[in-house]
């Protein structure tokens, strides 16, 4: 579990704050959204997680670990592992298997079992067949998911992805949010997904929404979703099937207002637009 | 005059055992004010493919003509350079002079218009892209949010009046409304200037709201080019070719599933709402 207790930071000590008491945990086996417009401080948040940046005031504790804590920061940076936005920065070796094995021979682990995690790691991305490709003739989310398989070759507890799929085409996005599913459910690691789109938070069991700093919102999809307009006016959007619901209601639809996928509203469509 | 591709073709490491071929025997007539949307996976030939509106890249066989003017003439690039203006990814890594003032005259002054001129375009551009200009000419580019930086990288194209525009992602890494203000911006240069847009995209949503044309690329091939409403019919083979449709087209597609045929050609939330209304008002 994650603990965020009350956090506040700055990035110079003269300016503005980025985040502005924010209080939240991040429960074990969850898979949470961080939405917000750009600015917002969604993504000062996700360095705060592992320890990348240290509150101002507040703490930030990790199964009770505090990031302040300098003998604790190995052992969480461990247990909380970071995907950015861009795969090309992430990619430090010219072959894959070798790149998936760097974080563990890092931290010192013994070569046979880097062996066995960097095969564990990559058959859990689907990349096994790559394993002896050269980074650099991946595409965007191949590369990506080379980048997740480096971090779960540490056997982090959490993975926290910082926009991760913003630079992918339709399908390298869609690899990656398997993927990350995936490891989710099948795994019962954490997730935290930083994220500019409104339908990738609908994956999640849980959203909040930042903006100026500060935490507005922290509930179910379902529940954040029925706030549409609050949500616009924090330079956010709304998916399709929120968005046509809505207008639909005001329409005199009988629909229900917690409807936020797309099979769900076409079938209570279905009914109302059959001839018979 | 539209900007002519005929026959392009472009191999990378022409002659090793390397050699690739990125775009291959593409034709496609880009119009004078159109909106044109290419869309394509990665290392689909889409970047290389645009690349050559204004002679950045020169092709390995095949032409491309820009008003008139050969991009294999060496004379005829620099004119072509001047017609077609392009942005590239992330245009605020671009920027790099000590004001935003400079920054987006740094185009006009190469051109090698008078300072008055120059002062007028600043102005017109940073008015167009939303740039406040007794706020922001005298700052440095660096001191900009993300959102301010994009929009003034985009100025700096603007102000050359370019007839034709060449975008490759240019609302990616922005937030919702950062990408509504960045496509509004086109659409009004489009139908206030006549500039004629070339955007490459993920965005299918984007694209189903904006473009008058959508040109697929799969493979370095043009596989389709076509009304968005016609090319959005295709569901089946661009999700095969690694692509995407509109939200709007999969929520017809899902109420299809279940035997309500709204109809085809509606690939926006707005279309799809107006055809609902339609339909219940005759049940």
């Amino acid at each position: 579990m994650i603990c965020i207790d009350n956090i506040s930071f700055k990035y110079d000590e003269a300016g503005a704050y980025a985040l502005k008491n924010v209080s939240f945990e991040i429960n074990s086996g969850e898979m949470i959204a961080i939405v917000g417009h750009n600015g917002s401080g969604k993504s000062t948040l996700a360095k705060h997680l592992n320890g990348l940046l240290l509150p101002t005031e507040g703490d930030v504790r990790v199964d009770g670990d505090s990031t302040r804590d300098e003998n604790a920061l190995n052992s969480i940076r461990r247990r909380v592992g970071m995907v950015f936005q861009n795969p090309d920065n992430q990619i430090v070796t010219t072959v894959v298997e070798e790149d998936v094995g760097f974080g563990p021979e890092n931290i010192g682990v013994p070569t046979d079992e880097i062996l066995e995690r960097v095969d564990e790691a990559l058959k859990a991305v689907r990349m096994t067949e790559y394993a002896k490709s050269a980074p650099h003739m991946l595409s965007g989310g191949q590369k990506q998911r080379v980048a997740i398989a480096g971090i779960l070759a540490l056997r982090p507890k959490t993975l926290v992805l910082d926009e991760a799929t913003a630079m992918l085409d339709p399908i390298g996005r869609r690899e990656v949010l398997e993927t990350v599913s995936e490891q989710n459910k099948r795994r019962g690691i954490t997730v935290v997904m930083i994220t500019q789109y409104m339908e990738e938070a609908l994956l999640c069991d849980r959203v909040a929404v930042m903006s100026g700093g500060e935490l507005k919102m922290l509930d179910t999809p379902r529940n954040v979703f029925k706030r549409v307009d609050e949500l616009r006016a924090l330079g956010l959007d709304a998916p399709i099937a929120v968005s046509m619901r809505d207008r639909l209601i005001k329409e005199g639809f009988p629909i229900s207002d917690s409807i936020i996928g797309i099979d769900e509203l076409a079938e209570a469509l279905c009914p109302l637009l059959s001839k018979n | 005059m539209p900007i002519v591709v005929e026959k392009l073709n472009h191999v990378y490491m022409t002659g090793s055992a390397l050699a690739f071929n990125a775009v291959e025997d593409v034709s496609l007539t880009v119009n004078e004010g159109e909106f044109l949307c290419v869309i394509g996976h990665t290392g689909s030939g889409k970047s290389t493919l645009v690349q050559h509106f204004n002679g950045l890249m020169q092709p390995s066989s095949g032409r491309v003509v820009v008003d008139g003017a050969d991009m294999c003439d060496k004379k005829m690039r620099r004119l072509g350079r001047q017609l077609v203006g392009m942005v590239f990814q992330y245009p605020e890594y671009q920027l790099f002079e000590e004001t935003v003032f400079k920054d987006i005259a740094f185009g006009p002054k190469n051109m090698g218009l008078s300072a008055d001129e120059i002062s007028l375009r600043v102005a017109d551009a940073m008015r167009f892209v939303g740039l406040d200009f007794d706020k922001f000419a005298e700052k440095s580019p660096f001191d900009l949010s993300g959102g301010e930086k994009r929009r003034a990288a985009l100025a700096g194209i603007i102000a050359m009046h370019p007839k034709y525009l060449v975008l490759d992602e240019p609302m990616a890494g922005l937030d919702p409304s950062g990408r509504r203000s960045v496509l509004d911006m086109l659409v009004r240069l489009q139908k206030e200037n006549g500039t004629g847009i070339v955007m490459v995209s993920h965005s299918m949503d984007d694209i189903a709201r904006v473009a008058d044309r959508v040109a697929v690329m799969n493979k370095g091939r043009l596989v389709m080019c076509d009304t968005p409403e016609n090319i959005f019919n295709h569901s089946d083979e661009l999700v095969k070719m690694g692509l995407d449709v509109p939200q709007a087209v999969k929520l017809a597609d899902a109420l299809l599933k279940r035997g309500v045929d709204l109809g085809g050609g509606l690939c926006t939330e707005d279309e799809l709402f107006t055809r609902i209304m339609e339909i219940t008002r005759h049940v």
